[in-house]
Formats: C-alpha cells, sequence, structure tokens
C-alpha cells in the first residue's frame, strides 16, 4: 500500500512537476519547446512528439523529439495535417485520437506502425502540440490533464519568446545598420586594425594597416607575422598579452615592406572569438608626434643658442655622475665662465654676444675629449663633466682649456675679442649629491674670479664651502682694518719715454700690510674688495696718499688705477675731485688709469669723468689694452692721453709675430688718434729696442724698475 | 539469430583458437565473445588470431558471465550469431549523433555494448532511439572490471577501446523483458540540483547528508563515507514512470561537498525515490522479466525463440551476495529447458522494445529473447 502510495505520489509530481519546470527558461522559442517537449516526451511515456505552429498558409514543425523525427518531410505531412490541427486549435481542449478511432490516421501523422494514440493539445491560436504513444491509455495516465493546466503558462511562455524574437530581430537589424558604419568606419579610417591568431600571423586588417605596413593585399599580410614588421612587437605581444591579456598604447619601430621604417602605437588585446582566441589590435603611425617629441625634447634639454645640452640636461647628467660615482668611476665637473661677457652684450649688442657664445662653445668642444659632456649652464656660464678623470689630469685639461680660449681669438662681425675664462673645479667622487656639487663648483668658480679671473680653481669635494667664504670674510675684515689703520701702502713702478729714457710718471700700485706685516699684492685683495664694496674706499685711499706723495715729492707725476666700480660712484668723482683740489697738487702731476673693461661698462659715466677731472688738468690712461674686447674704434670715443698696450703682448713680441703686429697696429692706431702709447711688461732691454723701433713712446717693466715704495731707489737707478 | 552459445575457459593461444573454431560453424556472421574480468585474456595477443576468422568478432570484458544458471568470474562465454549484422564501433560516445534513416518496418534487433564508465550515456542511447526502426529491440549492457584490472572494455577485431561503444544490429527479432523487484521506501524527493552523474541536493538540501539522515530516520542505519557502498548498494535511488515502473539508480560514492555519484544520470529537478531491496522481490521480479522477453517475442515472431541473453547488474549480484545463485536459478526455471541462457554481469543495463525511449538502468535483470 505504501509503495503505491509513494509511487502515485512520484508519477503525478513528477509529471506536472518536471514539465512545468520545462517551460520558459530561456527566450529562445526552438530551445524553450525542445526542452518542453523532451520533458513532456519523456516523463509522459510518449514515443514521439511535434509541435506546429500555423501562422502562415502551412503549419511548420516548430520542434520534434522522439522516434522518428529525424530526416522526415514535414512539409508534406504538413500539408495533410493542416485540417486536423486546424480542427484542435478550433477544439480549444486536448484532441485524443486511438488507433480505433477512423481518423486516427489523420491525426496520427507520421505514422509508423507502432502508434496506438495521439494527442493534440492547442496552445494559443496558432501552436498546437502533437503527441505520439505506442499503448493505449497512455495519454491518459495524467499527461493529458497536466497539459491543459500548463497551457496558459505555456502560451505565455511562447508569446514571450516570439516577443523576444521581435525584439532580436529589430535589434539584428539595427545591428546590421552599426556593422554596416563600423565596417565602413573602420576601411575609412586612418588608423590600422588587425587581427591575428595566437600565433602571431595576421588574419585580417583594414586598408589603413595595410597602408602603414606597405603591403599590398589581406592575401600577402596573411604570409606574415608581427615579427616580420617588429621583433619588438612580436616578443612584447607574446610576452603582455600571456601575461595581461592586453597592450596598450607601447610605442614600437615598425619596419615597412620597403625597409622604412617608422613610429607607432600598439593597442591590443587577447579576445575570444568564435572558435578560439585572437588579438585583435590598433596600430596608430606617431612618426610625426614622435619627431616633434624629438625636437621638444631636444630644445628641451639644449641650448638654443649653442646647440649643447642645457642645465636641465647638465644636472641629469650630473645626477648619472653621481651615480656612477656610487659604483667607483669618478669624474670632474668644470664650471667656466667667460670673464667680462655682459661688455660684449652691452657693447657689441645681444647677436654679438650670441656669436661669442657659439665660437667659444666650438673652442671648447675641440679641447674636450669625445664623450666628455659639455653644457650651457647659463648666460656666460658652461659647464664639462669628463669621466674617470684625477686631480691632476683635470687641473691640467681646465689649463689647456683656459689657456686655448685665451690664446684664440674671437672674430664676432669685424670686431676681434680676446677672451678669457674662469673655470671653479669639484671632482664627483659620489658623496655629494648633483646640487652640491654645482654649489661646490660654483665656489670654485668664485674663487677663480676672485683671483683675478682667467684662472683654474678646484675645491675639494669634501672641502667645507664655509671655509672659503671665512677666508673672504677674513679678507674683508683686514682691508676695512687696513684702511681704518692705513695699513695700506703704495708701490710706484715707473714709465719710461722710451727715446729719451726720463720717467714720464709712476703709476702707484697699491698693496696691503697684513697681520703678519706680509704684503698682500692687488690680485689677493682688490677682487674681494669689488665684490664686497670696499673699491671706492681704496681708491679714495689711493688717490690721497698719492696727492700726499705728489706734495712731499714735487718733481714726479702719478698714476693712480680706478677701479670700475669706483667709475660708477658719482660721490667719489665729487670727492676726489674735492681731494685734488683742496690738496694744493697742480692737477696736471696726477692721472688716472682705467682699464678698458672698466670703462666699457658705461661709456658715458666713463666719459663724465674724463671730462670733469682733465678739466682741471688730470690725465687719463687706458689700461690693460688689447685684451678682452677692445676695438680700435672705440679709442676714438674715449678722451685719454695715453693706451696702455697690454703686457700679454708685449712681453712676447721678439718671439711672437702675431703679437708684434699686433703692437705695431695698435701703436699706429693709438697715435693716429692722438693718443700715446705705453707698453706693459717691458722685461728686457730687447723688448724695449723693439718697442722703441715701433716708435711706442713709453715703456712700463722690470727692465724699467719694480714697483717699489721708495722713490728713491728708482730714481737712483734710472739717474 | 544465435546459432550457438559455448562457456569456454582458456588455457592458452590454441585452446581460445580451437574455441573460436568451434563458434565459426558454416553460416556464422559473427562470434560475441563475454569475458569474465579474471580471465586471461591479452588482447594484443589475441588479436591476430581473431583476424583470422571470416565472422565478426567483438566482445567486452564484463565482472562475470552467466552460462545456464551459473555465474563466472573467470572464463568467457562465446556466441555465434548466423545473421548478417552491421558492427558500429564508437570510440566516443559524444561522436555518434545516430544512424542514418532506417525504413519503418524492418524487425531489427541491437545489441549495445557501452564502457559502463563512460558518462553521457542517456544522451547517446536517445541517439540510438531518435534514429532507430519503428520495430527495432534494443538489448545492451555496461562492460567494464570490477576491479579495474583492464583499461580497455570493449574490443573488435580491428581494435580495442575504452570510453567508447559497440553497436551490433541484425535482422532479427528480440524480445525484452526489464524488471528489478526494487521498492519504494520513501519520497517523493526533489533532485534540485545534479550535473551528469553527480546529484548536488536533494529536497534543497545537500544529497549525501540528507541521505545519511533519511537512512538515520527511517532505517535506524549509518551511512558514511568509509561505508558507502555496503549500505548504499541496498538503498538506491529510483525515477517513477508514468506506468509506475521505476528505473533504479545506483549511488556509488559519497563526493566532494556533499554531493553523492551514481551510475547513470538523474535530471535537475526529477522527482525521485528512495528504494530497498527485498532479495525475494528482487528474485521473483527477474522471473517476470524472463515472462516479459518471451511473451514480447512470442508478439513479434509467434515463436518461442532460440536463445535468452541475460544482463544481470553486478550490483544487484553483489546485493543478492550467494542469494544470487537463485536468482539465476529462478531465470534458468523460466527458460524452456531446450532453450539455452548466456549473458554477463554488467555496469548498468540498456533494454528497450522499441516503443519506448530507450533506459539506461541500474540493478536491474534484462532478458532478451532471440
Amino acid at each position: 500500500m505504501m509503495n503505491k502510495h509513494i509511487i502515485n505520489m512520484t508519477k503525478k509530481l513528477s509529471l506536472s512537476y518536471e514539465i512545468a519546470l520545462s517551460i520558459g527558461g530561456s527566450l529562445d522559442l526552438h530551445e524553450m519547446l525542445k526542452k518542453f517537449l523532451e520533458t513532456v516526451v519523456r516523463k509522459g511515456e510518449a514515443y514521439r512528439g511535434l509541435v506546429w505552429l500555423l501562422e502562415d498558409e502551412e503549419p511548420t514543425m516548430v520542434s520534434a523529439v522522439g522516434s522518428f523525427t529525424r530526416g522526415m518531410d514535414y512539409s508534406a505531412i504538413a500539408k495533410n495535417l493542416k485540417v486536423s490541427l486546424e480542427n484542435s486549435l478550433k477544439a480549444g481542449t486536448p484532441l485524443l485520437k486511438t488507433e480505433d478511432d477512423l481518423d486516427f490516421l489523420q491525426y496520427c501523422m507520421p505514422f509508423t506502425g507502432n502508434e496506438k494514440e495521439v494527442l493534440l493539445v492547442p496552445i494559443g491560436s496558432k501552436t498546437v502540440l502533437q503527441l505520439f504513444f505506442t499503448y493505449k491509455g497512455a495519454a491518459s495516465q495524467g499527461l493529458a490533464g497536466v497539459l491543459e493546466e500548463l497551457i496558459p503558462q505555456l502560451s505565455n511562455a511562447i508569446a514571450a519568446c516570439q516577443t523576444h524574437r521581435k525584439l532580436l530581430d529589430l535589434e539584428k537589424k539595427e545591428k546590421n545598420s552599426l556593422q554596416i558604419k563600423y565596417f565602413d568606419l573602420m576601411n575609412n579610417l586612418d588608423v590600422g586594425i588587425f587581427i591575428c591568431g595566437m600565433d602571431y600571423y595576421f588574419l585580417d586588417a583594414n586598408p589603413a594597416f595595410l597602408r602603414l605596413l606597405g603591403v599590398e593585399s589581406i592575401k600577402e599580410l596573411q604570409q606574415k607575422s608581427f615579427a616580420s614588421f617588429c621583433e619588438v612587437c612580436n616578443e612584447e605581444l607574446k610576452e603582455i598579452i600571456q601575461r595581461k591579456g592586453y597592450i596598450k598604447n607601447l610605442e614600437v619601430r615598425i619596419k615597412q615592406e620597403n625597409g622604412n621604417s617608422f613610429w607607432a602605437t600598439l593597442t591590443a588585446v587577447l579576445r575570444p572569438l568564435q572558435d578560439g582566441h585572437y588579438i585583435m589590435g590598433i596600430l596608430d603611425d606617431i612618426d610625426e608626434r614622435k619627431k616633434t617629441e624629438k625636437k621638444l625634447q631636444y630644445l628641451a634639454t639644449h641650448d638654443a643658442i649653442t646647440n649643447i645640452p642645457n642645465r636641465y640636461s647638465l644636472e641629469e647628467a650630473l645626477r648619472l655622475a653621481v651615480k656612477k660615482a656610487k659604483t667607483g668611476l669618478e669624474s670632474a665637473l668644470l664650471l667656466i665662465d667667460i670673464d667680462n661677457f655682459k661688455l660684449v652684450n652691452d657693447t657689441l649688442g645681444h647677436t654679438a654676444g650670441d656669436e661669442l657664445l657659439v665660437q667659444f662653445t666650438e673652442i671648447l668642444q675641440k679641447n674636450i675629449r669625445e664623450g666628455d659632456f659639455a653644457a650651457r649652464f647659463g648666460g656666460d656660464e658652461f659647464a664639462i663633466i669628463i669621466e674617470g678623470i684625477e686631480k691632476n689630469e683635470v687641473l691640467d685639461m681646465a689649463d689647456r682649456i683656459r689657456n686655448a680660449v685665451y690664446e684664440n681669438e674671437v672674430i664676432v662681425g669685424s670686431t676681434r675679442l680676446n677672451l678669457s675664462i674662469s673655470i671653479g673645479i669639484v671632482l664627483i667622487d659620489g658623496t655629494l649629491d648633483y646640487q652640491k656639487i654645482l654649489s661646490k663648483a660654483d665656489i670654485a668658480l668664485y674663487k677663480a674670479k676672485e683671483e683675478g679671473r682667467n684662472r683654474v680653481a678646484y675645491i675639494h669635494h669634501s672641502e667645507d664651502a664655509s671655509l672659503e667664504f671665512l677666508k673672504i670674510n677674513h679678507r674683508i675684515k683686514a682691508i676695512k682694518q687696513a684702511l681704518r689703520e692705513d695699513r695700506l701702502v703704495l708701490y710706484y713702478q715707473p714709465i719710461v719715454c722710451l727715446n729719451k729714457g726720463e720717467i714720464l710718471h709712476y703709476e702707484a700700485l697699491v698693496r696691503l700690510v697684513g697681520d703678519d706685516n706680509k704684503l698682500l699684492l692687488p690680485g689677493e685683495f682688490i677682487p674681494v674688495a669689488e665684490r664686497f664694496g670696499l673699491m671706492a674706499e681704496i681708491d679714495r685711499w689711493v688717490i690721497q696718499a698719492a696727492l700726499r706723495k705728489l706734495s712731499e715729492v714735487p718733481e714726479i707725476k702719478i698714476f693712480v688705477n680706478l677701479s670700475a666700480v669706483s667709475l660708477l660712484n658719482k660721490g667719489l668723482l665729487v670727492s676726489i675731485e674735492e681731494d685734488i683740489l683742496n690738496s694744493g697738487v697742480d692737477p696736471s702731476r696726477i692721472g688716472f688709469e682705467i682699464t678698458e673693461t672698466s670703462a666699457m661698462k658705461d661709456l658715458a659715466v666713463t666719459e663724465r669723468w674724463l671730462r670733469k677731472l682733465q678739466k682741471i688738468g688730470c690725465r687719463f690712461a687706458l689700461d690693460d689694452f688689447g685684451i678682452g674686447f677692445s676695438s680700435f674704434s672705440y679709442l676714438l670715443n674715449l678722451s685719454v692721453d695715453y693706451i696702455k698696450i697690454d703686457g700679454s703682448f708685449v712681453k712676447n713680441i721678439d718671439n711672437n709675430s702675431a703679437h708684434f703686429t699686433l703692437v705695431y697696429a695698435m701703436n699706429k692706431v693709438a697715435h693716429a688718434f692722438g693718443k700715446k702709447t705705453i707698453a706693459e711688461c717691458v722685461e728686457n732691454e730687447s723688448i724695449a729696442n723693439t718697442l722703441r723701433d715701433l716708435k711706442v713712446n713709453c715703456g712700463q717693466g722690470y727692465y724699467f724698475g719694480k714697483p717699489t715704495g721708495n722713490l728713491e731707489e728708482i730714481r737712483a737707478v734710472l739717474w | 539469430m544465435i546459432s550457438k552459445a559455448v562457456f569456454f575457459q582458456p588455457s592458452g593461444l590454441e585452446s581460445w583458437r580451437s574455441f573460436l573454431k568451434d563458434l565459426q560453424v558454416e553460416g556464422t556472421c559473427g562470434i560475441f565473445l563475454m569475458v569474465a574480468e579474471n580471465t586471461l585474456f591479452d588482447y594484443e595477443m589475441l588479436r591476430p588470431l581473431f583476424k583470422e576468422f571470416d565472422a565478426l568478432v567483438f566482445g567486452g570484458i564484463f565482472p562475470g558471465v552467466i552460462f545456464e544458471d551459473v555465474h563466472y568470474t573467470e572464463g568467457v562465454v562465446g556466441c555465434s550469431i548466423e545473421q548478417p549484422i552491421l558492427l558500429d564501433v564508437i570510440k566516443s560516445l559524444d561522436d555518434f549523433s545516430g544512424f542514418p534513416c532506417e525504413t519503418v518496418a524492418s524487425n531489427d534487433s541491437v545489441l549495445i555494448l557501452v564502457d559502463g564508465r563512460t558518462g553521457n550515456i542517456s544522451a547517446f542511447l536517445n541517439n540510438i532511439f531518435e534514429t532507430s526502426g519503428s520495430r527495432w529491440g534494443f538489448i545492451g549492457g555496461g562492460a567494464g572490471s570490477l576491479y579495474n584490472q583492464h583499461k580497455h572494455v570493449l574490443f573488435s577485431q580491428e581494435e580495442c577501446i575504452d570510453q567508447g561503444a559497440i553497436i551490433v544490429r541484425a535482422k532479427s527479432s528480440i524480445g525484452v523483458g526489464v524488471t528489478h523487484g526494487w521498492q519504494p521506501m520513501y519520497g517523493p524527493l526533489v533532485v534540485n540540483s545534479a550535473k551528469g552523474n553527480e546529484i548536488k541536493e536533494i529536497n534543497w538540501q545537500k544529497a549525501f547528508p540528507y541521505y545519511q539522515q533519511i537512512l538515520l530516520e527511517k532505517e535506524k542505519v549509518h551511512v558514511e563515507k568509509a561505508n558507502f557502498f555496503d549500505i548504499a548498494k541496498s538503498y538506491p535511488f529510483g525515477m517513477v514512470k508514468l506506468d509506475g515502473s521505476i528505473i533504479v539508480r545506483d549511488a556509488i560514492q559519497a563526493g566532494e561537498e556533499g554531493s553523492m555519484i551514481l551510475i547513470g544520470e538523474i535530471p535537475q529537478n526529477s522527482i525521485i525515490v528512495l528504494l530497498h531491496g527485498d532479495k525475494s522481490q528482487l528474485i521473483d521480479a527477474a522471473g517476470d522479466a524472463v515472462k516479459q522477453a518471451f511473451q514480447r517475442y512470442r508478439e513479434l515472431t509467434g515463436k518461442r525463440g532460440g536463445h535468452t541473453l541475460l544482463v544481470d547488474c553486478i550490483s544487484r549480484a553483489l546485493f543478492l551476495g550467494e542469494d544470487f545463485k537463485k536468482e539465476l536459478r529462478v531465470i534458468r526455471e523460466h527458460i524452456p529447458d531446450t532453450i539455452p541462457l548466456f549473458g554477463f554481469l554488467s555496469f548498468g543495463e540498456i533494454a528497450s522494445n522499441g516503443d519506448r525511449y530507450l533506459e539506461f538502468y541500474n540493478k536491474t535483470t534484462v532478458v532478451g529473447v532471440l
């Protein structure tokens, strides 16, 4: 009893539950009906099941499950079955026919001989379910009842599938239209689009891709893999695709069929497509952009005037040098400043200044090794990084550079310029960062300038920069103290008339008596005094001391040096004028030497001095003529009485024809403009004779007398 | 269809030769070999011998073979098929999509041997049924080795295969009877989650814990993973058909995460019952299978039949133990003395008289009268 009860319950539940669950579950009509039909046939013990749709003129078989369902001519069956199916729809309820019914075969199509019953179940207004059974009473075991109950549910499910189908059709239409648009877009895009297989051989591409690679046809492309055009691509593709599944904007160099190459960005992604995985990608030509980028990068890292690396590059190079130094490869930084460069810009204009920088760069490059790094640091400052070099070697090299600059004339337009440079050196051993190295080099450069320019100064990387400043501070104190305590002294060097051998006048040269009573030469304290605003005071002291000397020694004349900074000091001019006038000394016995470079800084100011002091009878000499940026034409603009030809030309006059010629020319031109000439650095009789032959008016140098504090000594020698 | 059936215990290649020669009588078109798994059987050694014969040689390895009312775990039952046969060797069940369209009226008998360990047997059988003639009868079962002694359990003259099937068709009639005798003890139950031959949930609870709970509550039986097969062989599942018949599903293993592994499939959302076996009911049922088969054969041919092929489940034999001999005796008793009985123990049984879907049964006795 119990067993029967369980079986009956299970049977009923199995039938209704499993069939009910088979309805829906899919929005595809065929799939949904097939699943439903399979369940009905299997659970209902049917031999076969068919679903017919009566939408068109002839019924259409939309699903078939069970025996003899494959390979049947359903259109023929449909014709014969049409009336029966329509009858079923008209009846509106399940229609059962058994083999005992006369019209059984009209409903039981197809008939194979095994069929004993056929059940037609109308679903909605257009669908009929046809079930075949091989034994009598099968349909009545509960299936018909279950199906009748499920008709509304099934009808709804079919309607849902049909609605979904309509939506899908609509979507497909839209998709087709979109696909056409996409296709059109792809064919007209300038960007290359490709598909390749997992073996990296191309499968398809748009016309732009073929154009980019210089390939004629898809067929030709399909013979090639990415390796044919870009080995990196192939490796990167493999690596990245396998690891990440995509590549985004990878910059690659593509080699075209004809051998030309260009830069492109590659974006690719691994996609599942139909029967496997493919790589889809975009190749975009960025050659022009790359060129612009390269240009921009060049501009960002190079100086526009000299075409050598700029400060940004220098800093990068220094960082690298520090890094290398840490691994044992030491290097040196040379910071170079063109002495008095500002004058060129001020007097010849910025174009000339730029031209000078270009020529200077050429000199620099000729005197460094291949592989050394030269950069323009800014303004007139340059830097060189020299790898794998020791202190002595770098000092030699720096001096060679300094000398090369010093000995090479630079011609800017029609102007010949003699340059000098100051060089600060620091070694890079990895202990300091690049900023500290730059700072050290700057101090070294400052030191070189302080020591009189045209010099090389070296600071040990471990040397405390503050020591340098302490030294300077000490020097400033010493100058101030000397001014206060009157510990400056004047030395005198005679300027001798070459023809007569008479002393024309004396040049007063200032010395400073240090704490230890040691005499400091001008080069040791004048640069500090200039930089820290003490020159006017020193110049005033010198003039007062010279006036005192002139008062003491009536028959002599004295020339004192006026520094560039003093020239700019209007108050000093007035004070000096007053000092001269108040001293009672004949102003014609005192003269002033101004360097050409000082004069050039502000010609108008210089002229004001000249006019004011010449007005009361003072004389003027243009000092150090010929070095720096002297130009004969400027002589016209300065109403000086004397031109002092720089000693650097004079001392080699017997051995260097160029210097001889220069001295000759300078002397000639000076005379033509009514100036008298004084040659500096006359160290021997031969030079004196040469100068005399050249009609140079006067000479100054060791041959005629060293600077001395005791005027009597000189006079005793000469007379 | 069958002209001769012989039991043989081979002692060497020559004994095989004389055995096969004995089967290869005049007019023999096929030789069906049922090899018990403990038999000395080396396919590679025997293949050249098989090729010596004109008849198509095929067969399978089974946990046991049956000859008359005795079952053997060592030995071979061979039978000669006197009608032309069509032999299909299917290497993968998924590759078989059905027969070419056949004539409606032909009376074919079809023997289906599958590797019992193969999955997707139900779909394979559906493909056979849906492309079969209307008057075909089917019988068959799962080959295999209970102790996994053989990898390839099906063979023909040309090759031996695993995970596949052999289909043999002949233009003759077969009457098939199917019974098992298992009775529902609890249900109905909903298999709300299943995949292939693994049921994951019953009544929305994890299958194995739920199975444990039912057995404890209803039978006071503790089933654990360790004693699973010993207990579960007595409590299989059943799917109830409209006519009240039940298709048995044998649970053979507690799976991962509370699932249960079966021989054969239970589709998801199936309504099932839990079964229990009474030995005498099982044995009586076996006799009924014989009756059904002879009745069907008479319906088809009007004759009483020449041979009886028995496909009996190994699980049934294991459950019945010594009483399995009784079952065989009962079966034998229902068969006329002059009609020989032979067959094999199987991993799952296949049967249909052609008017119903082909089913893959478990724990069932299938009798075919040829």
